[in-house]
């Protein structure tokens, strides 16, 4: 018993004073962003209330009309989605991620295409974003490519190879499927994991109502 | 290793050594009411450094996370008993030395960020203040130093009675409705805090009656030793009597990246909201068989995870069981009949949406034993029937996915970690065992096993049987199991395969195809005296594997061998080389490790090298280890 409380004395001594050095930061990772402009709502902004920050992504706002070229990639931002007026009819948006090796991205991405188009009318809006490829590396163009064809995606797919989209769900709680109400940027609802008996109830009830 | 470390492990081993050398005996400092006082302690220390485990993902901020910290786990318990009476508290203590550094891992990613960038990508300063406030947040609930009292209890014994406040174990029936118990592998040790009684009595000569009632909250270990991580909890998630019960546990912390907002729900380190549970059973047993009825009431608060489980604000699950242990001159029994509402706001959760308002599951065994066969039979038919999961928030806790508080019985082999997402929530199936005794400590054994799950390779909550989520699995192995030397030698050798196919053709890229995952291995474990008081052992397993869906394009393998030395069963050194061949992994593993046991209660183990990273399973529970990388020292001893 002597000896376990030396070992514990000992130890507390020894680590008394431990700490991290704060690295130098090159002033060229300090520069502020570009802000101005956009009209996009303001912060600060929320990973699971308040508003979603504005974020660019490379990718496709029509997937089936660029036929899944990796040469056509554009520019996704949600700002696209932004509609303070609600003049595009949008009511309800989809932030869904996704990853080459997640197994629940996968099966969710069989039936997402549809669910997406049978609610486009009442006034949902989807983007999805591929983030990895099947080893857990940054997804490429030709990943994102490949997953369009595969699933036959509809809606706006882009490639978040810089994983900005981390803060909301890391990589071991994937698929997020994140609802944000376009005309305030409002994020409303988010779920871990493909919970389709949870979600699609839910969108439909949002649309619904008046 | 740091520099930091090297005293503070060297002291670590002198303390050790001399805490071990010790005789064995229990302390007994004083009697209460004519009763000696019995005190034993036991001293579990582990210090750990992670080095860089590979598993580094440009921009992915959990794999940078991971490397580069040094942690000093200590576990000490004392168990006091005197007559009647026992008392028991178990304290944790977690000092983290080394911890990385989130404005670190910002550069290092904008350092490893893939150039030239592509056009809608962003700049480095928005990927660099992305990712250190990812990295902020990651690190808010992990290497944070905490001591706590993990487990604490009273009890009171009599022959006919048991009392225990505090923190139990308990497992009710094959653990359909409750089993709250520690899995070593899995590190593991989750109880419940409350209130347990059990009346034992006999009504007749054979008959014998036992009544368990119990309950409290949840009380998982709250620090993961893989990971860094722990669970916290603020006070919007402990009102009334879970102030007491999570008194002194580790709390929800704010820091820069995870302001608290009040609400466990929104605040960032918030990742357990304490779970509630009574649970009771009756058991009637006779020498020909024994009847049991047992029911939990799962209560939940507000859900941190918005799943079916978890969004369930109560969970009533009830079994009837009856093991007929003598069934004839050959034959045994158990089957138990499980019932499970999931309710949110007093109605049945899935029923509004057109599922049914009662999952139910069947578990069957049946053991024949005729020498020199044996032939062993499990089943299972489950419908709806939901694993009592936790109250944990997974996007920040991931590591505790898997606390629960009940464990259905697996008909499946052991090891299986290849039930992959819902496939236990609706799946019937089961397995034949068959062993044969060819000789003095000889045998071999085959089984086969089938299941059909419809929950697998879709999202099916509501448990619906169609063909097109219909997944197919086979399981078989054979080997053989072979003991001399008056037990000190002895091999078990065992080959199999598992094919799990899709009814439905899955969209691949490049086409289609119907095979979901598929698997041939070999597992072995073989002890051989060298002469004296040396002996060799030798275990490992080898993978070679192939998932259609969610893994690499390719089959692969993978494995690990142990091979060492072990001299009088006091000492031992081995040496391990594990591998993996998937895209994206290292490749190769390699590690050493000496074990010390001086006394049958005291060791002292080091383990220096890597180890793959894994997803382990402990009869149908599992949960994904991270590669590691560095060394370790384990000190136990009993004092």
């Amino acid at each position: 018993m002597r000896s376990a409380a030396v070992f514990v004395a000992a130890s507390v001594v020894l680590v008394a004073g431990c700490g991290t050095g704060t690295p130098e930061i090159p002033p060229e990772l300090l520069q502020q962003p570009d802000a101005s402009g956009s009209g996009y709502p303001g912060g600060p902004y929320g990973l699971q209330a308040g508003v979603l920050e504005n974020l660019t992504f490379p990718g496709w706002r029509d997937p089936v009309e660029a036929a899944f070229d990796p040469a056509s990639l554009e520019t996704l931002a949600f700002a696209d989605f932004y509609d303070p007026s609600g003049a595009s009819g949008a009511r309800l948006l989809l932030v869904n991620t996704a990853a080459v090796w997640c197994l629940a991205c996968k099966v969710e991405h069989e039936e997402l295409p549809a669910l997406v188009e049978e609610r486009r009318a009442a006034g949902l809006r989807a983007i999805s974003l591929l983030f990895q490829d099947a080893s857990g590396k940054p997804a490429s163009a030709d990943n994102l490519a490949g997953w369009g064809e595969t699933f036959e995606t509809n809606f706006p797919l882009g490639l978040d190879a810089d994983f900005l989209l981390e803060p909301y769900a890391g990589s071991n709680a994937q698929p997020l499927n994140l609802f944000v109400d376009p005309r305030t940027m409002q994020i409303l609802r988010y779920w871990y994991g493909d919970q389709r008996s949870e979600i699609w109830p839910w969108v439909d009830a949002r649309l619904a109502a008046p | 290793m740091s520099r930091r470390l090297r005293p503070a492990l060297a002291l670590a081993v002198a303390a050790a050594a001399g805490g071990v050398a010790r005789p064995v005996v229990a302390l007994e400092p004083g009697s209460v009411g004519g009763a000696p006082v019995h005190v034993d302690v036991t001293e579990a220390s582990s210090l750990l450094y992670n080095a860089d485990n590979r598993d580094t993902s440009a921009a992915d901020v959990s794999t940078l996370a991971n490397d580069g910290w040094a942690l000093w786990y200590n576990r000490v318990t004392l168990r006091a008993s005197s007559g009647e009476w026992q008392a028991g508290l178990r304290l944790d203590s977690a000092l983290f030395l080394l911890r990385p550094n989130p404005v670190q891992i910002g550069l290092d990613l904008v350092e490893l960020r893939a150039r030239p960038l592509p056009p809608g990508a962003v700049s480095d300063p928005v990927f660099f203040r992305r990712k250190v406030d990812a990295a902020g947040l990651e690190l808010s609930n992990r290497y944070i130093d905490w001591v706590y009292p993990a487990k604490w209890d009273v009890g009171w014994t009599s022959r006919d009675l048991e009392l225990t406040a505090g923190d139990f174990s308990a497992q009710l029936g094959r653990g359909y409705v409750l089993s709250v118990r520690k899995l070593d592998e899995l590190s593991s040790d989750t109880t419940l805090r409350g209130a347990r009684a059990t009346y034992r009595a006999r009504l007749g000569p054979e008959l014998r009656l036992r009544v368990t009632g119990l309950g409290g909250s949840g009380n998982p270990l709250r620090i993961d030793e893989a990971s860094g991580r722990y669970l916290g909890v603020d006070s919007s998630v402990t009102p009334s009597w879970l102030a007491v019960t999570e008194a002194g546990m580790p709390r929800a912390t704010e820091t820069d990246f995870a302001p608290d907002t009040g609400e466990c729900a929104t605040f960032e380190t918030c990742t357990y909201a304490p779970d509630r549970l009574v649970a009771a059973q009756i058991e009637l047993a006779a020498p020909a068989w024994k009847l049991g009825t047992q029911g939990s009431l799962l209560v939940r608060q507000a859900p941190l995870q918005q799943d079916v489980v978890r969004s369930a604000d109560r969970t009533l699950t009830a079994s009837q069981s009856l093991e007929l242990p003598r069934l004839g001159e050959h034959l045994s029994a158990y089957a138990e009949a499980a019932l499970q509402r999931l309710e949110r706001g007093g109605e049945p959760s899935l029923a509004a949406r057109g599922g049914p308002s009662l999952g139910h599951a069947l578990y069957f065994s049946t053991s024949a034993v005729a020498r020199p066969v044996v032939l062993t039979f499990e089943g299972k038919h489950h419908r709806r029937f939901f694993p009592l999961r936790s109250n944990v928030k997974l996007a920040r806790a991931n590591e505790f996915a898997t606390v629960g508080y009940n464990a259905p019985p697996t008909t499946e082999p052991q090891w299986v970690d290849t039930a992959f997402e819902g496939y236990d929530t609706c799946v019937s199936g089961g397995r034949l065992r068959g062993d044969l005794e060819v000789g003095d400590g000889a045998g071999v054994f085959l089984w086969a096993g089938r299941w059909s799950t419809w929950a697998e390779s879709v999202s099916n909550e509501r448990c619906e049987i169609r063909r097109a989520f219909e997944n197919r699995v086979w399981d078989v192995a054979s080997g053989l199991e072979l003991e001399g030397s008056g037990g000190r030698s002895r091999a078990n050798v065992t080959l199999g395969g598992r094919l799990d196919e899709t009814a439905r053709p899955l969209a691949v890229e490049g086409g289609e195809t119907t095979l979901f995952y598929a698997e041939t291995y070999a597992r072995y474990d073989v002890i051989l005296p060298l002469g004296g008081a040396l002996a060799l052992q030798n275990q490992g397993v080898h993978r070679r594997r192939r998932q259609t869906v969610g893994n690499a394009d390719a089959p692969w393998v993978e494995g690990q061998h142990l091979l060492g030395v072990d001299w009088r069963s006091t000492l031992s050194v081995a040496g391990g080389f594990e591998y993996d061949t998937r895209p994206g992994e290292p490749g190769t593993y390699v590690n050493g490790q000496v074990t010390w046991r001086p006394t049958s209660d005291s060791s002292v183990g080091v383990f220096v090298g890597q180890r793959r990273g894994a997803l382990r399973c402990v009869g149908g529970v599992c949960r994904v280890f991270p590669p590691f990388e560095g060394a370790r020292l384990d000190l136990t001893a009993r004092f």
